[in-house]
């Protein structure tokens, strides 16, 4: 721990402690995530284990790096990649004022950090403002992959207890555990209307309950037609019958955004997890086509950081 | 050349999307990968072939204690046989670093909630090391291993290999009775584990492993098996000397009544049955048919049923046996 120089605590993680410190001889800033090993017997927890194993492996300009393991009999610490900081902060920041413009860029990063982890068949499973960094060149990474978990074929049964309630899927919050990468384009679509609203979160639900009424008075509550086989999840419950409501209805819902960015969000926020737009499809989609070229650029900027 | 078999690289979306998959594997398992000599095995090792199949045997049977998915099987046979690999180590020390990959790799596949911990590990799986042992062989682990728990195990290509198979000859399963995909990989994950468990098979790379199982199966009940192997053997780049070789290991090792055709296939699957039954098992293993209705939608056939049928679900903890189709290619969401 000698290498690096701790300067402030940044906040608490998943499993940990996170501070922003200097690396003594190159004078870089970068992230420490510390873990304590000592408060229990489960010697690493697994979400470090899986977190580590999968960032290992994803190296994309829009997920965070992690540069270094240090691990003592006491403690484990993560290095990663500093950023200035999250969207939750950026959120408060911005009273509540987002420019289009970088809506519209967040958003696509966002996409372009997913449909590159989909495309390594990994799930992030915690999507929310708190875990999406964004640095001072106004990019945008993907952190905090304690929940993520990787696939393959075939397809198992994973745990229902992921994701926070506000950006969870009605599929998860019916119970369903046989979910796929349709689980994190709900998220993507929350945060989405939770940009164009500068920080105005899209569902604040106060429990799974609130949470299904508040999604389906928005979007319609779905039926075995919409949504077949909804009705066989574990904790399916009926609810009352809300009608979809008038494209109309979406400007006062997300007032900032225009058309295409309504049809969007549209097609991200589809209760039937099959319905819902992928992550490579949503890039491709219309209201990206006047995205500022440098952001839709993936030349890596690759840190000059070595330790 | 039948004419309904195409290249697994053929036009179809699923098909490109596997292939994907495949190259992915391949390369992660050229870096991976080294041969292990099983004639300096015992040089390099203080560790004899027998005290190893033995732990690997152990963890087949912890595995099933503990109702893990086969993945987790595979995962910590192949962390082991890195470590044995990498380092000296000393048979006692055997069995510690055994428990400690078998629970590194269920931390890292299984769920939180199924995952027990290192006191139920230490209890129940009869390791005879004490958690603080354990917690202190994790650490010396993942130095040895660098942190890398990803590796490629032979079951992430027979995963692959059955998929692109099943999409490439759809009428495969036609002929048999009774058998369906899902049944056949189940098979075929069991033929490969008893694979695993004998020292042989170190000598090839997981690729090879898992053609090889692919293939004895296929000659059972398939005229034309040379020529889908031989198209598959040409996507794994593996020469035919070096598959024959590991066909005959194939042969071998496993009985008559592990390579089924027709009938045959109820005979050994209710004796597999019993044999479970018996043990405790939270996680039952993704066979029989229910995991058929998704793998059609796995093939795009039938694919409004079978979506239904996904979706249908219910995964309710103790009877995820009887309720889950838990086959199917999940990469496919990942439409473009």
């Amino acid at each position: 721990m000698l290498k690096y120089e701790k300067l402030e605590k940044i906040g608490e993680g998943t499993y940990g402690t996170v501070f922003k410190a200097k690396n003594k001889e190159t004078h870089e800033i970068v992230a420490l995530k510390r873990v304590r090993l000592d408060d229990d017997d489960e010697g690493i927890p697994s979400s470090a284990l899986r977190e580590i194993c999968l960032l290992k492996e994803l190296r994309h300009k829009n997920i965070v790096r992690l540069y270094d393991i240090l691990h003592s009999e006491k403690k484990l610490t993560l290095v990663f990649e500093y950023c200035d900081q999250d969207l939750k902060k950026y959120f408060d920041s911005c009273n509540g004022e987002i420019d289009p413009d970088v809506v519209k860029s967040f958003m696509y990063q966002l996409l372009r950090g997913l449909a590159f982890c989909h495309g390594k068949n990994v799930l992030h499973r915690d999507l929310k403002p708190q875990n999406l960094l964004i640095n001072k060149n106004g990019e945008l990474k993907l952190a905090d992959f304690g929940l993520a978990r990787a696939f393959g074929i075939p397809v198992r049964c994973y745990s229902a207890e992921v994701v926070t309630l506000w950006y969870r899927p009605p599929d998860v919050l019916f119970g369903g555990k046989l979910y796929n990468t349709s689980i994190d384009m709900w998220s993507a679509g929350c945060i989405f209307a939770e940009l164009a609203n500068a920080g105005r979160p899209l569902f604040p639900g106060n429990d799974v309950e609130d949470q299904l009424k508040r999604i389906f008075k928005l979007l319609g509550t779905p039926t075995e037609e919409t949504w077949p086989g909804m009705t066989q999840l574990p904790d399916y419950k009926q609810y009352p019958m809300y009608y979809v409501n008038p494209l109309s209805y979406w400007q006062q819902v997300v007032p900032k955004l225009n058309a295409k960015g309504r049809e969007l969000l549209l097609s991200l926020l589809v209760c039937n997890p099959t319905k819902r737009m992928s992550a490579d499809d949503a890039m491709q989609h219309g209201y990206f086509s006047d995205l500022n070229p440098s952001v839709r650029q993936i030349t890596d900027v690759i840190s000059h950081l070595h330790v | 050349m039948d004419t309904t078999m195409k290249l697994p690289i053929a036009s179809s979306h699923d098909a490109r999307q596997l292939f994907r998959m495949l190259e992915e594997i391949l390369h992660k398992e050229q870096e991976q990968w080294k041969l292990y000599n099983r004639n300096n095995f015992e040089q390099a090792n203080m560790v004899t072939a027998g005290q190893r199949r033995e732990t690997v045997r152990w963890f087949f049977q912890l595995n099933n204690h503990f109702g893990f998915y086969p993945e987790t099987f595979f995962l910590s046979t192949t962390m082991l046989d890195k470590v044995l690999h990498s380092v000296k180590v000393r048979p006692r020390f055997l069995k510690c670093i055994g428990i400690t990959c078998f629970s590194l790799a269920a931390k890292t596949l299984e769920e939180d909630e199924v995952v027990p911990s290192t006191l139920q590990f230490v209890q129940q799986s009869g390791c005879g090391c004490s958690v603080a042992e354990i917690l202190r062989m994790e650490r010396r682990v993942l130095d040895i291993l660098g942190w890398n728990l990803r590796l490629i195990t032979p079951l992430d290509f027979l995963h692959i290999l059955h998929a692109s198979l099943l999409s490439s000859v759809p009428n495969l399963l036609s002929g048999l009775v009774h058998m369906t995909p899902g049944r056949q990989l189940s098979q075929l994950t069991r033929n490969l584990q008893a694979m695993l468990m004998n020292n042989n098979s170190l000598q090839f790379a997981p690729s090879v492993l898992a053609l090889a199982v692919i293939t004895t199966e296929l000659q059972q009940f398939l005229p034309q098996w040379f020529t889908v192997t031989h198209i598959m053997q040409i996507h794994v780049q593996v020469s035919d000397e070096e598959l024959i070789r590991c066909m005959d290991l194939v042969s071998l090792i496993l009985s008559p009544c592990q390579l089924t055709t027709n009938s045959r296939v109820t005979k050994c699957k209710k004796r597999h049955r019993d044999e479970s039954s018996a043990k405790k098992r939270r996680r039952a293993e993704p066979d029989d048919d229910d995991v058929y209705e998704a793998i059609k939608w796995l093939y795009h056939e039938e694919q409004s049923d079978a979506v239904s049928a996904v979706t249908m679900v219910t995964c309710s903890g103790e009877h995820r046996q009887d309720e889950v189709p838990a086959v199917m290619v999940a990469s496919l969401a990942v439409a473009n």
